[in-house]
């Protein structure tokens, strides 16, 4: 792959967090990686641990609790949580540091001490706890306003550099109009595209295919409508051009034009999924968000939407992250998986490295549940039981995403990571 | 091996607006006590139609076309709706594909659980009692009718037999619960030691408070022993009495608990079937001080010389004489077999003549039943319905069918009016809904002909009928029966096991879920929850139509390991549905893959997985990538016909690669490959061209060949 290093998508600490009455579910918590762009990044786990959350809070169907996520560079999502806390810790210090000298004045006081002395020692240590709680406040203060900014306006500042593109674009070419009437055509060119750009949104460049097929179309809307929504929200109005669209992208799917005036009752299920994902690709997305696509189908049928979706890759260039609970179709699939358990990412490699050396028990224990077409091997496997309780001891020290070897992340302290270090170099 | 269900040239179809679909064609098979039958094909293969058949939930469009289900004498396809109540849901029990649906959505999850239960436990205490008082009843007839003068002594025997079985097996009851509850306490106090040793938060109190509840239920004469259970709770009460270094004072204190719960696990049981006869002639014998080996040895003596071997000679001797009497009944129908097997086979058969015939014959096999055998044969048990049921269609047939036709004539005449006339119909033509008078007439001589040759086989095994070895297995269905009665639901039982079921099935905190609601639960939860339910009547018969499809793989393994075990633990026979044939090798002993309302092929896993020869088999099995699969998968093109239409050869054929020109011309036969593996395909008929699976197939089954040597 040529641009194998360009960063397409970065999670920075993602949190996703729930209220719960009085508590939080943290359904998301502290998440990073990065995609490639041209990659297919898989993401596994059991039901529950947030892999849907992650993929909904990357294309902002929820407003995330903390972290930042970028897209080409660019800060589409940011939460403040991180933030707040620490202007809370930083309250909690100033309040813990005014308590204690006032303690050690009154101490001094007691003793005998010069009182004007005391009460500059005083004051210097208050002044002291002031400026660094203003340090942390005004610091923190900032990053919340820019997040709130970035998270508001990153879709107008990309129509703003859209429409700066095109009118750089058409300034040299207005100039050299002779005639006024070949300016005002070109004029009106200029002002269509400048309509359309407008109203291009950085969201746009992501979309997302959903798990259930039946739920995720609207019975109500022909195959036309339901493709062509998006070019319509888009800003375009020619009928035209939506009609090639649309024939165009079906039969990309593999689907035929005719099947455009049906409704979505009319097809089967493998039909149906292939009419979400041409719904995906006609706004030329560059990363697609494939939430469990293909486990609501019939195995021969997956068989069917994999092929596909790995074909669109090729033609489009497309980047998907495909989150999955089949691990042996995310085998196939994905270059790099990253395993979830509980809101929390446990171990980052490359597919063959995951499956060669897994490390993290939790890892083990999920590649241990694969079942296989082999009656031997199943009358033999065993299957590795998971408890985290038993297999870490996390009361010294916290785990943390660390790089065992080139590129394979596993969540670990430090104690662990010499370990894995060891197993891996066996 | 004994056989639980048969299924015999089942057919199905569904009345649409369409025309009739034909859901399930002409399909047969039999499961075996203790195995698991897996169907394997993709939606709309006629897999789910035939296993709600064998449940008896069809939909209400549905027409059975013909064939039988076998279960215990009955054939399901048609027995009445009240009769089913005590089969549905108690001998054979049903896990849905969707546990959003078959979730009550206004009732609590504990309810949902508890429910058939409760109910289930009531009624199957009645008709325990009554079958055990039929058995009993019948063997005292026939003891009399052996030998007139004895009579009052037969009584005495049956009279006593009764008492003490039933005895007795209150005695088991409450030892097993007892044992239950140790072994399940051992688990508790496990857990907690656990949780206190890495340092996790426990209520101690409360959970102390719990091992006190417990273990009060535990004390038995055979399990904890009353002086071990005052030791404990002293220590309980010590425990209470100061604050300092409580963690590890409590794991001394549950380890002490631990220990005498494992004693008292690992002591043995006198059998109480003997114990029961020994307490019933020595009242006030000192049970509780002696060795449990001594009162084994002495109930085991007095049981035989008093009782045991007269009952045992005695009854012998009525079973003997009640076979007899069914085997000379049987010889005389046979005797006069032809008349019967001609007149049907003949090309006119009459109504009046046909039915009173069937009464006629009717009679008289329902005279020549052995109501003293246990395993009861289905075809003399459903004999009279399935012959009127099957006359019915045959006449109903021969008066419809014209009507029909002619009605289906003139909607074609009206529709090719239109078409002619250049306009285009908004309706489209509905088949004539016709029944294959053929096929009726054929159904109604197999079932004729089914019946002689049970009885001819019946005949010839009289000559290694085992009088004793008979006596002995009655004796057993009766202790079981027996047992069944004395096993009493009562609520709080009922909710203890629907927690420990929810616990089973890997719902965490099940004390606090029991009492939520459906929504409140994550699809896999529900799932689970759905299979609590359906594992908590006890089945003989256990149906999962594709549980594990919503789930992921780790929670898939678990619920495949946990249908598995409890396979093993009940004996129980399972209907396994899936399209994923990964999730089946690890289950399955035979495998039946389905497609378009056929089985085209039947094997066991290994000739399968290792072997397979049909098509569809093939393409299953390339169109799943495995862990090592790198090429492009082999997706099947295409979609399954369309069942209103079906095809006219093999219906795999339009998506087969390999098809061949007879595959679009005529049905291919089952081909047996081996004893045990039969496959639907022309290509194993001796003329057709070699051909090899596709390599995806073929080096994963080298692959796996070399990885099991």
């Amino acid at each position: 792959m040529e641009n194998e290093n360009k960063v397409l998508l970065k999670v920075e600490h993602l949190e996703q967090y729930f209220k719960l009455g009085k508590f939080y579910n943290k359904a998301v918590d502290d998440v990073s990686f990065e995609i490639y762009k041209g990659e297919v990044f898989g993401l596994v786990g059991e039901s529950g641990c947030g892999k849907t959350t992650t993929g909904r809070s990357i294309i902002r169907l929820y407003d995330i609790t903390g972290g930042s996520i970028y897209f080409d560079g660019e800060r589409i999502c940011a939460g403040t949580r991180t933030y707040k806390e620490a202007i809370k810790n930083a309250k909690r210090k100033y309040h813990a540091g005014i308590k204690k000298a006032k303690e050690s004045l009154q101490k001094a006081l007691a003793d005998g001490k010069n009182p004007i002395e005391a009460k500059d020692d005083f004051e210097k240590v208050v002044k002291e706890c002031e400026e660094e709680l203003h340090a942390v406040v005004s610091e923190n203060t900032k990053q919340i306003k820019s997040a709130i900014d970035d998270h508001k306006n990153c879709n107008k500042k990309f129509a703003q550099f859209q429409m700066n593109k095109v009118k750089e674009k058409y300034e040299p070419l207005l100039a050299a109009c002779k005639s006024e009437e070949e300016k005002a055509n070109v004029m009106f060119e200029y002002k269509k595209e400048l309509k359309l750009a407008s109203k291009d949104r950085i969201m746009n460049k992501m979309q997302m295919i959903f798990q259930d097929p039946i739920a995720s179309l609207d019975p109500r809307m022909t195959v036309h409508d339901i493709i062509a929504e998006g070019l319509i929200i888009r800003g375009i109005t020619d009928k035209n051009f939506i009609d090639q669209e649309v024939y165009r992208v079906l039969q990309l799917v593999g689907l035929v034009p005719e099947h455009a005036s049906r409704y979505p009752h009319e097809f089967s299920g493998g039909q149906r999924q292939r009419i979400g994902i041409a719904r995906a690709i006609i706004l030329n997305p560059e990363l697609i968000i494939a939430d469990e696509p293909i486990s609501a189908l019939d195995v021969s049928i997956q068989a069917q939407v994999i092929n596909l979706l790995n074909d669109l890759r090729d033609k489009m260039g497309l980047t998907i992250m495909f989150i999955a609970h089949d691990l042996s179709v995310v085998k196939y699939f994905s270059d790099r998986i990253g395993v979830m358990y509980y809101g929390k990412l446990v171990e980052l490699t490359t597919s063959d490295e995951l499956f060669a050396h897994p490390l993290h028990p939790y890892t083990k224990s999920l590649l241990s549940a694969i079942p296989l077409p082999d009656p031997h091997y199943e009358k033999k496997r065993k299957r590795i039981v998971y408890n985290p309780l038993a297999d870490h001891d996390y009361s010294k020290e916290k785990p943390t995403l660390q790089e065992v070897a080139p590129g394979h992340f596993v969540s670990c302290n430090s104690e662990e990571l010499a370990r894995y270090k060891e197993e891996i170099n066996k | 091996m004994e056989k639980k269900l048969e299924v015999n040239n089942l057919q199905i179809s569904f009345r649409t607006q369409g025309g009739i679909v034909k859901a399930v064609r002409d399909i047969s098979f039999d499961l075996y006590k203790g195995e698991t039958l897996a169907i394997v094909g993709e939606s709309g293969s006629g897999k789910s139609v035939t296993s709600k058949a064998i449940i008896g939930i069809l939909a209400g469009n549905s027409i059975v076309e013909g064939g039988e289900i076998l279960y215990d004498g009955q054939d399901l396809l048609k027995i009445s709706e009240d009769n089913f109540h005590e089969i549905r849901g108690d001998k054979i029990s049903m896990i849905f594909q969707d546990p959003l649906s078959s979730l009550n959505p206004i009732m609590r999850v504990g309810k949902q659980l508890t429910e058939a239960m409760i109910l289930n436990g009531k009624a199957r205490q009645k008709n325990s009692r009554r079958d055990f008082n039929r058995y009993l009843k019948l063997l005292n007839l026939k003891m009399d009718e052996v030998s007139r003068e004895e009579a009052s002594l037969h009584k005495e025997l049956c009279a006593t037999f009764d008492s003490f079985c039933i005895n007795s097996t209150h005695l088991e009851l409450a030892y097993n619960n007892a044992q239950n509850e140790a072994i399940s306490l051992l688990s508790i106090v496990e857990n907690v030691a656990f949780l206190i040793e890495k340092n996790q938060k426990v209520d101690i109190k409360k959970e102390l408070k719990l091992v006190k509840a417990h273990l009060k239920k535990t004390v038995h004469d055979y399990v904890l022993s009353t002086s071990k259970y005052e030791e404990c709770m002293l220590e309980i009460e010590e425990f209470y009495s100061s604050s300092e270094g409580v963690n590890a004072r409590c794991i001394t204190l549950l380890n002490d608990i631990k220990k005498a719960l494992e004693e008292a696990i690992a002591k043995k049981a006198p059998n109480f079937f003997r114990l029961g006869y020994y307490l019933l002639k020595h009242p006030d014998a000192d049970v509780k001080n002696m060795d449990v080996e001594a009162i084994d040895e002495q109930a085991k003596k007095i049981l035989d010389d008093e009782f045991m071997l007269s009952f045992i000679e005695y009854a012998s001797k009525g079973l003997k004489l009640s076979f007899e009497q069914s085997i000379e009944k049987k010889k005389a129908i046979l005797a006069s077999k032809d008349k019967y097997l001609n007149y049907f086979k003949g090309e006119e058969i009459d109504s009046s003549t046909s039915i009173s015939l069937v009464k006629e014959l009717a009679f008289e096999v329902k005279n020549a039943i052995d109501y003293l055998e246990i395993h009861k044969k289905s075809v003399e048990y459903s004999f009279e319905s399935s012959m009127v049921q099957a006359l019915r269609t045959y006449f109903n047939g021969i008066k419809n069918n014209p009507k029909n036709q002619r009605k289906y004539d003139r909607q074609l005449e009206k529709y090719n009016k239109l078409i002619e006339s250049g306009k285009n119909p908004t309706w489209s033509l509905t088949p004539a809904v016709l029944v294959d008078l053929d096929l009726a007439k054929r159904n109604i001589y197999l079932i004729i002909e089914n019946l002689f040759k049970s009885y001819e086989r019946d005949i010839e095994a009289y000559s290694s009928f085992n009088a004793k070895e008979k006596t002995i297995e009655l004796i057993d269905t009766l202790k079981e029966l027996a047992s069944r009665v004395v096993y009493r639901v009562t609520k709080s039982l009922a909710k203890a096991k629907a927690i420990e079921l929810m616990k089973e099935v890997g719902i965490p905190e099940p004390a606090i879920r029991y009492k939520q609601y459906p929504f409140e639960f994550s699809g896999g939860m529900r799932q689970r929850i759905v299979i609590a339910i359906a594992l908590s009547a006890n089945p003989d018969i256990l149906i999962c139509d594709e549980p594990t499809t919503a789930l992921d793989v780790t929670i898939q393994s678990q619920i495949l390991e946990l249908i598995n075990k409890i396979k093993e633990e009940r004996n129980l026979s399972v209907i396994f549905i899936t399209h994923d044939l990964g999730v089946v090798a690890n289950m399955a002993d035979r495998i039946a893959v389905m497609y378009a309302g056929k089985i085209v092929e039947y094997g066991t896993s290994d000739d399968i997985f290792y072997d397979p020869k049909h098509p569809y088999t093939w393409a299953l099995l390339s169109s799943m990538p495995d862990l090592e699969t790198k090429e492009k998968l082999e997706a099947i093109p295409g979609t399954p016909p369309n069942m209103i239409y079906p095809p006219k050869g093999d219906a795999f054929a339009e998506r087969n690669k390999y098809a061949m020109q007879i595959d679009f011309e005529q049905q291919p036969p089952m081909f047996k490959v081996s004893d045990t593996h039969f496959a639907a395909t022309w290509l194993l008929h001796p003329y057709a061209p070699k051909v090899n699976p596709p390599k995806i197939v073929t080096e994963r089954i080298q692959r796996m060949k070399k990885e099991a040597n």
